[in-house]
C-alpha cells in the first residue's frame, strides 16, 4: 500500500493513518459504514481512473482488498 | 389546556419519551390510556401507575387501533388529548454498495415496516380520534411526534420520509380540524437518550451526533416531554413543528 492510499483511507473513514494496515479490514473501522463505502468508491476511482462494477465494489471490505483492486486495475 | 382532569391516548407509552410522557400526564392527574405493542412493558408500567389503561396494540393495524380507541373511549369517557408517538427507527442506505445483485436495494419490507409504524400509525389512531371528538363535540389537541430527521436524514429513508409526512399531516388537521376547536402540534426532537435510540443507532455514530450538536449532548426524555405539555397547554398553539433538537442542524 502507498503512503498516498493509506491517508486516503484514513481521510475517508477520519482515522489517523497509524489505523490503516494491510491487515485492517471494515470491522476494525467503526467509521467504514454504507454511507462512507460510498465516499471510498468515490474516491478510489477519482484518485485511480478507474471504474468499479458492484460485484467488485462489494468486495472491498478490507485495506488488502482495496490495494489489490488498485494493483489490478492500474495493470488492466 | 389545562391536563388535570382531562383524558389521553399515549402511543408507544411503554418506553422512551412516551413513557417519560405517561409519567408526568399521570402524576399531573391526567388519566391515560397506554397502547403499546410490548405488553410486559405495559404490565410493569401498570404496576408503577395503576390509574393508566393498559392496551396491547400494534399501532400499524388498523383494526387493531380502531379496537383500541373504541375501548379507551369506552373507559375514559372521552378524550380530550392524543400523542402519536409510537414509532421505529431502522437505517438503510438507499442502495447498499456492501451487497450484490439485487441485494443492493432498500428493502421494500422495512420501507413498509417503518412507513406503517411510524405514519399510518398516527393516520389511524387520529382519523378515529377525532371522528369521535366530532361526533362528540369533545376540543382537544393531537400532537404528532415527529423528529429531525424530517429534515433528511442519510441513511434513514423510510423514517425521514414518515416524519415528514407527520409534519404535513399536523399541518393539515390543524386546518381541518381547528374550526371545531381540536388543535395540532408536531415536536420534532433531536437525538435523544432513550433505549430506543441506543438500539437503532451505534454508538459510535450517536457520539458522532453529540459531536456535532452545539450543546455536546443527546436530549434528555423529560426536556422532550416538556415540549409536548407546553403544545397541549398553549391554546394558540396550532399547525406548528416544535424543533426541540438542541440547535443541531443534519
Amino acid at each position: 500500500m502507498t503512503n498516498n492510499l493509506q491517508q486516503l483511507l484514513a481521510q475517508i473513514f477520519r482515522v489517523s493513518t497509524d489505523s490503516i494496515s494491510n491487515n485492517t479490514t471494515m470491522d476494525d473501522i467503526p467509521g467504514w459504514d454504507s454511507l462512507t463505502h460510498m465516499d471510498l468508491i468515490v474516491a478510489l476511482e477519482q484518485q485511480y481512473n478507474f471504474v468499479l462494477d458492484g460485484d467488485e465494489i462489494a468486495d472491498l471490505k478490507s485495506i488488502q482488498a482495496i490495494d489489490d483492486i488498485i494493483n489490478k486495475k492500474s495493470k488492466g | 389546556m389545562d391536563i388535570l382532569g382531562k383524558n389521553s391516548i399515549v402511543t408507544g407509552g411503554a418506553a422512551g419519551i412516551g413513557l417519560a410522557l405517561v409519567r408526568k400526564l399521570s402524576s399531573n392527574n391526567c388519566q391515560c390510556a397506554v397502547l403499546d405493542i410490548d405488553t410486559d412493558s405495559l404490565m410493569r408500567l401498570s404496576k408503577e401507575i395503576p390509574n393508566i389503561i393498559p392496551i396491547t396494540c400494534d399501532v400499524s393495524d388498523p383494526h387493531a387501533v380502531e379496537n383500541a380507541v373504541n375501548q379507551a373511549w369506552a373507559e375514559l369517557g372521552s378524550i380530550d388529548i392524543l400523542v402519536n408517538n409510537a414509532g421505529i427507527m431502522k437505517s438503510a442506505p438507499l442502495v447498499n454498495l456492501f451487497n450484490k445483485g439485487a441485494n443492493r436495494l432498500h428493502s421494500v419490507d422495512l420501507w413498509h415496516q417503518v412507513i406503517n409504524t411510524n405514519l399510518s400509525s398516527a393516520f389511524y389512531l387520529t382519523s378515529h380520534v377525532a371522528d369521535l371528538m366530532l361526533q362528540n363535540r369533545t376540543k382537544g389537541v393531537i400532537i404528532n411526534i415527529s423528529s429531525i430527521a424530517a429534515n433528511g436524514n442519510a441513511g434513514q429513508t423510510a423514517y425521514s420520509a414518515a416524519k415528514a409526512g407527520l409534519n404535513a399531516m399536523t399541518k393539515v388537521w390543524a386546518k381541518e380540524l381547528g374550526r371545531f376547536g381540536i388543535r395540532c402540534v408536531a415536536v420534532a426532537p433531536g437525538f435523544t437518550d432513550t433505549s430506543g435510540g441506543s438500539q437503532a443507532l451505534e454508538q459510535q455514530l450517536l457520539s458522532q451526533w453529540v459531536e456535532k450538536a452545539p450543546l455536546r449532548r443527546l436530549a434528555n426524555p423529560n426536556e422532550i416531554v416538556d415540549s409536548i405539555l407546553y403544545a397541549i397547554s398553549n391554546d394558540y398553539c396550532n399547525a406548528t413543528v416544535l424543533e426541540i433538537d438542541g440547535g443541531l442542524v443534519l
